[in-house]
C-alpha cells in the first residue's frame, strides 16, 4: 500500500514539474495550414476534395436521396422525371427534387472561401501565374455551388468570406437571403474572374478558363429564363429572394451568349469517326463521343472521371437489358419512353407528328426485321436508345410485347383502342403474352422461328418486372463491351461529361433566339442561332433547317436540346426554368412502342397506341420551381423566409 | 453492504424516470369554412396540398414561430380538435384572391372561424349530369369568375371532369382513364366563360357502378407557389 502511495506522489510531482517548461514544438501528427497551403501536394489535395465534391448531376445523382449526390446505385436518372424514361421502381406521378442540398453546399462554398483567404499568405513558394490559376480554381467551385443553390431556391445568402464563431456572434452568422437577382451576379462575378484567372488548358478533370465560361453560359442562360418566364415572386427583408425583374432578361441572354461565343474555335463537336451521308458512321460517332473521353475529345470541356475500383457507380448494372443482366443484379431501371422517340428525324409519322404504325387503312404496317421499322432513324437517335431488334454488346435484343396467333398474313387490324393502359393487351384472345416476368413467361411454338418467350428476352410481360416498359432501352453512356463483370453494381467506371461544346452551342443558340425575339439587333442573332442549330444536327444525322427563316420558335431551339442532351441530366433544369414543366406533365400518360411477332404472317408490327404500362399520369405541380428549404436549417437560422406555398 | 447499495442504485434509476410530462394535451377545436362572398356558400376544393390550406402561427410564445398547416376538407370546411390553447394568426391560403392573415385568434374551448374569400372562378352545375349510351356521363357546368379584381382575372386554361368510384374525387384522385381534361392555349379558354358548357367523360366505363363525377378549372394564376382548381360540387351518378 505504501509503494503505490509513493508512485502517485511521484507521478503527480513529476507531471506538474513538467508543466512548467515551454512545449513550443508543432504537433507532427496533425496536418496544419502551412502543411497544406505552402506546398503543390497539399494544395492539389484540398483542391481535389472540392472538385470531388461538387453537385455534379451525374450517375450517381438521384432526385430523392436525401442528400442527392454521391449514391453507389442511382435507380433513377433525372430523365424519369421529365419524360425522356419511365422508371420501373417509380415514380408513379410528376415529382420536384425531393433531396436537399443545402448545409452541404455551404460547406462547399466556405472550403472555397477559406482557400481565397489562407492561401495567400503561404504562396510564396508558388510562381504569381500558379497563384493566379489555384485562386480562379476556387472561384469556379464557389460559383459552381452557387448556381446548384440558387436554381433550386432562387436566392440564398451570400457569403464571400468566412464567418468564424465565435469571433462573431451567433446571431451574425444568421444571414438572411439575398435576392435571386444578386445572386445570379455573384455567379456572373466569380465566373469572369475565374475565366481570367485559369490557365487555357488544365490537367484531366479541372477547370480551364473555357469550363468557367461554358458554365457561365448556361448560368446565365438559366438566370435569363428566370426572369423572362417566371411568375412566382417572393419579397423578405425589402428584397425580391424568388423571381427576377424582367428588364434583366435581355442582359443575362447578352451574358451568356457572350460566354458561349468565347468558347468557339476553341472547343469543337466530335466528329472523329462521322462521314457525310453515312448514317452508320454517324451513329458510331455519336455512341463514340461518350467514350473518347481522354484528352483526345475536341468536345469534353469539363468531366468527372471515374476509376475501378476506388471510385465507381452502377449505370450499366441498373440500365442493362434484361437478357444481359447478371445474377444479383438490375436491369432497365429507365426505359425511354415514345414521347422522347418521337421528337427525332426518320420515323414514320402522322400529321400530329406521333409514330405512325398504321398504313392508310388502319391496318398494321408488317416488318420482316424489327429494325426494318427504323430503317431510316436519325443516327443520333439510335445512339441514344436501343431500338427493339437492335444489335448492342454483339447480340441482339430481342424486346417483344407478346405473339399474334390470329390468323391474318396481311391486313391486321389493331389489337386495342388508342390510349389505353398496357394491361389492356390481356383481354385479347388473339394474343399470347408472358404474364409476369417472375416465373409467368410464355414459352411459345411458332410455326417458323421455332420456339420463342412471348415477351422476346427483354421485352415486356403484363407485370413488366426486368424487361423494358417502353420498349426501348438506354443506349447513351453505356459501356460498349459486353464484360459481365461491368454489369453488377458498383463496376462501371466511364467518366461523366459535365460540360460538351454540344451544349455550349445549344445555350448560345438559345441566348441568341431569345435576344432576336426580343428586338436586339446588333448581331444577326437569328442567323447566328440557325447556323448552331444545323452544326448540331449535321453531326447528328438530323434534317438541317432551310434557312434562317426556318428557326421561326424557341421550341425549335428548345427540342434540339432536348434531343441532343437527352439522358444527360439537363432536361430536368430546362423545364423548370422555361416554366413549361407544368403544361408538359397536365394529367399526361407516357407513351410507350410495343412491338408484336405475328405468328402467320412470320412478320412484326409495332403498336403505338398505349401510356404507360400502369396508367400512371403526371401532374406536374408548379410549387417545384422553387425547392423548399429544409425545415432543419430554416430552424437554424430564424431569418430565412421559405419559398411560396411551403 | 454491497447490497445496500444495489438497492440504492436501482432505486435512483426509478427516480430518473420520475418527470412526466405535465402540459395540457392539445384539445381545443378549430373549425369553420372558406366562405365566397358573394354567394355565402363554401368554396370547393381537394384534399391535400393542392386546396386550400390553414396556416396557423402561434405568437403566444414569439414573434417566430414555426408554422402548423391543416388543409381543408373537400367542400371547403376545416375542423381540427388537437390544437394547443393559445393565440394565433391564421392564413389561408387556396383557389381564391389572397385575404390578409387573421392575427390574435384565440383559441380555446371550440373556437369557430369563417374567412370570407373571392374565388378565382365559380363552377356551377347547370343540371344534373346525365348517363349517355351507359359508357359516358355528360354534365352542363357554367364557368364565371368569382372576382372583379383584374390582377386575378389570367386566361382559363384547363378544365376537367373528374370521375371516381370514391366520394374523394378531384385533382388529387381521380381515373385517368375516364376522366376529361380539356386544355386552353392563349386565351382561347375565356371564350367559355359564363357560357353553358357540355363535357362528356373519356373512354366506355364499367357498367353497374356508383361514380362521383365533379367539374373543375383553373386559370393562369399562381397562389402560394401553386396553380390550384376552383371546383363544383360533388354529385353521385349510379349507373346501371
Amino acid at each position: 500500500m505504501k509503494y503505490l502511495k509513493n508512485i502517485i506522489v511521484w507521478s503527480v510531482f513529476s507531471v506538474l514539474l513538467a508543466s512548467c517548461s515551454e512545449l513550443d514544438i508543432a504537433p507532427v501528427s496533425i496536418t496544419g495550414e502551412k502543411d497544406i497551403f505552402s506546398s503543390e501536394p497539399g494544395v492539389i489535395s484540398y483542391m481535389s476534395r472540392m472538385y470531388s465534391s461538387l453537385p455534379i448531376e451525374d450517375f450517381k445523382y438521384r432526385y430523392n436521396n436525401p442528400g442527392l449526390f454521391h449514391n453507389a446505385n442511382s435507380f433513377q436518372q433525372n430523365a424519369c422525371l421529365t419524360g425522356e424514361a419511365i422508371n420501373r421502381d417509380g415514380p408513379t406521378n410528376a415529382s420536384g427534387e425531393t433531396g436537399v442540398y443545402w448545409a452541404e453546399a455551404y460547406k462547399l462554398i466556405r472550403e472555397a472561401n477559406v482557400f481565397m483567404e489562407t492561401f495567400p499568405k503561404y504562396s510564396s513558394a508558388f510562381s504569381q501565374e500558379r497563384i493566379g490559376h489555384y485562386m480562379a480554381e476556387a472561384r469556379f467551385v464557389r460559383a459552381f455551388t452557387y448556381f446548384a443553390l440558387v436554381k433550386r431556391y432562387g436566392g440564398v445568402p451570400l457569403l464571400d468570406v468566412t464567418l468564424n464563431y465565435p469571433s462573431v456572434s451567433l446571431e451574425e452568422t444568421q444571414l438572411p437571403r439575398e435576392s435571386e437577382e444578386a445572386v445570379w451576379d455573384f455567379i456572373s462575378a466569380d465566373l469572369d474572374a475565374a475565366a481570367a484567372g485559369l490557365p487555357e488548358t488544365a490537367d484531366l478533370g479541372r477547370a480551364n478558363k473555357y469550363a468557367a465560361l461554358a458554365l457561365k453560359s448556361r448560368a446565365m442562360l438559366y438566370a435569363g429564363s428566370i426572369a423572362k418566364y417566371n411568375n412566382i415572386t417572393l419579397d423578405a427583408h425589402g428584397k425580391r429572394v424568388c423571381g427576377i425583374p424582367d428588364g434583366r432578361a435581355n442582359d443575362y441572354f447578352k451574358q451568356a451568349y457572350d460566354a458561349a461565343k468565347q468558347v468557339e474555335s476553341k472547343y469543337s463537336l466530335y466528329k472523329k469517326e462521322w462521314q457525310a451521308g453515312n448514317k452508320g458512321a454517324q451513329y458510331q460517332n455519336f455512341v463514340n463521343l461518350f467514350y473518347d473521353v481522354a484528352q483526345g475529345s475536341p468536345e469534353n470541356i469539363f468531366v468527372k472521371y471515374y476509376k475501378y475500383p476506388e471510385s465507381v457507380h452502377s449505370y450499366d448494372c441498373l440500365n442493362a437489358p434484361a437478357q444481359q443482366m447478371v445474377g444479383g443484379g438490375s436491369a432497365a431501371e429507365n426505359c425511354p419512353t415514345l414521347d422522347l422517340v418521337e421528337l427525332y428525324d426518320g420515323l414514320p409519322k402522322d400529321g400530329n407528328g406521333r409514330l405512325k404504325t398504321t398504313d392508310d387503312n388502319g391496318y398494321y404496317r408488317l416488318f420482316t426485321n424489327r429494325m426494318d421499322f427504323f430503317a431510316n432513324a436519325e443516327p443520333r437517335l439510335r445512339a441514344t436508345v436501343i431500338f427493339p431488334g437492335d444489335v448492342f454488346r454483339g447480340e441482339e435484343i430481342d424486346i417483344r410485347r407478346g405473339i399474334y396467333i390470329g390468323t391474318e398474313t396481311s391486313d391486321i387490324p389493331k389489337i386495342i383502342p388508342d390510349a389505353y393502359p398496357n394491361y389492356y393487351y390481356v383481354v385479347n384472345p388473339k394474343l399470347q403474352l408472358s404474364s409476369s416476368w417472375n416465373g409467368g413467361r410464355i414459352l411459345y411454338n411458332t410455326k417458323h422461328r421455332g420456339q420463342m418467350y412471348a415477351d422476346g428476352q427483354s421485352g415486356t410481360a403484363t407485370d413488366a418486372w426486368y424487361g423494358t416498359w417502353s420498349g426501348f432501352l438506354l443506349r447513351k453512356y453505356m459501356n460498349l463491351v459486353k464484360d459481365k463483370a461491368t454489369l453488377s453494381f458498383s463496376m462501371s467506371d466511364q467518366a461523366w461529361i459535365e460540360i460538351r461544346y454540344a451544349e455550349v452551342l445549344l445555350n448560345r443558340a438559345e441566348a441568341a433566339y431569345e435576344l432576336y425575339a426580343a428586338g436586339q439587333s446588333d448581331i444577326d442573332y437569328q442567323n447566328d442561332a440557325y447556323l448552331c442549330i444545323n452544326e448540331i444536327r449535321e453531326r447528328a444525322g438530323a434534317n438541317l433547317l432551310n434557312g434562317k427563316v426556318a428557326l421561326n420558335s424557341v421550341d425549335t431551339v428548345r427540342k434540339e436540346r432536348k434531343k441532343e442532351l437527352a439522358f444527360e441530366n439537363k432536361a430536368f433544369w430546362d423545364l423548370r426554368r422555361w416554366r413549361t414543366a407544368a403544361q408538359e406533365q397536365n394529367n399526361t400518360g407516357w407513351r410507350i412502342l410495343m412491338p408484336f411477332y405475328a405468328d402467320e404472317a412470320d412478320k412484326y408490327f409495332f403498336d403505338a397506341s398505349e401510356t404507360h404500362p400502369f396508367g400512371w399520369r403526371w401532374n406536374f405541380n408548379t410549387l417545384w420551381y422553387y425547392n423548399a428549404i429544409p425545415a432543419s436549417d430554416m430552424a437554424k437560422n430564424p431569418n430565412l423566409v421559405n419559398n411560396p406555398g411551403y | 453492504m454491497k447490497k445496500i447499495s444495489y438497492i440504492l442504485l436501482v432505486l435512483l434509476s426509478f427516480n430518473a424516470c420520475m418527470k412526466y410530462d405535465n402540459y395540457d394535451l392539445p384539445n381545443e377545436t378549430f373549425r369553420g369554412k372558406i366562405v365566397d362572398k358573394d354567394t355565402r356558400e363554401t368554396v370547393q376544393t381537394e384534399i391535400g396540398g393542392n386546396g386550400i390550406r390553414i396556416r396557423m402561427l402561434e405568437t403566444s410564445w414569439g414573434e417566430d414561430p414555426q408554422p402548423y398547416d391543416f388543409y381543408c376538407m373537400q367542400d371547403g370546411s376545416f375542423n381540427n380538435t388537437k390544437i394547443f390553447k393559445g393565440t394565433y394568426t391564421i392564413i389561408p391560403e387556396g383557389a381564391f384572391v389572397p385575404v390578409d392573415s387573421i392575427k390574435n385568434v384565440e383559441i380555446s374551448g371550440v373556437k369557430e372561424l369563417n374567412v370570407e374569400v373571392e374565388p378565382l372562378l365559380r363552377i356551377e352545375w347547370v343540371d344534373e349530369p346525365v348517363i349517355n349510351r351507359n359508357t359516358a356521363i355528360s354534365a352542363r357546368v357554367r364557368i364565371v369568375r368569382g372576382t372583379g379584381s383584374t390582377e386575378y382575372q389570367q386566361e382559363l386554361t384547363d378544365v376537367y371532369l373528374f370521375l371516381n368510384e370514391t366520394p374523394y374525387v378531384g385533382y388529387n384522385d381521380y381515373d385517368s382513364r375516364y376522366s376529361k381534361h380539356l386544355t386552353f392555349s392563349g386565351n382561347a379558354g375565356n371564350a367559355i366563360l359564363g357560357q353553358e358548357y357540355l363535357i362528356e367523360t373519356e373512354g366506355a366505363f364499367t357498367p353497374n357502378r356508383t361514380y362521383y363525377v365533379r367539374a373543375a378549372a383553373r386559370i393562369n394564376c399562381i397562389i402560394a407557389g401553386v396553380n390550384r382548381f376552383n371546383y363544383s360540387e360533388i354529385k353521385k351518378v349510379v349507373v346501371p
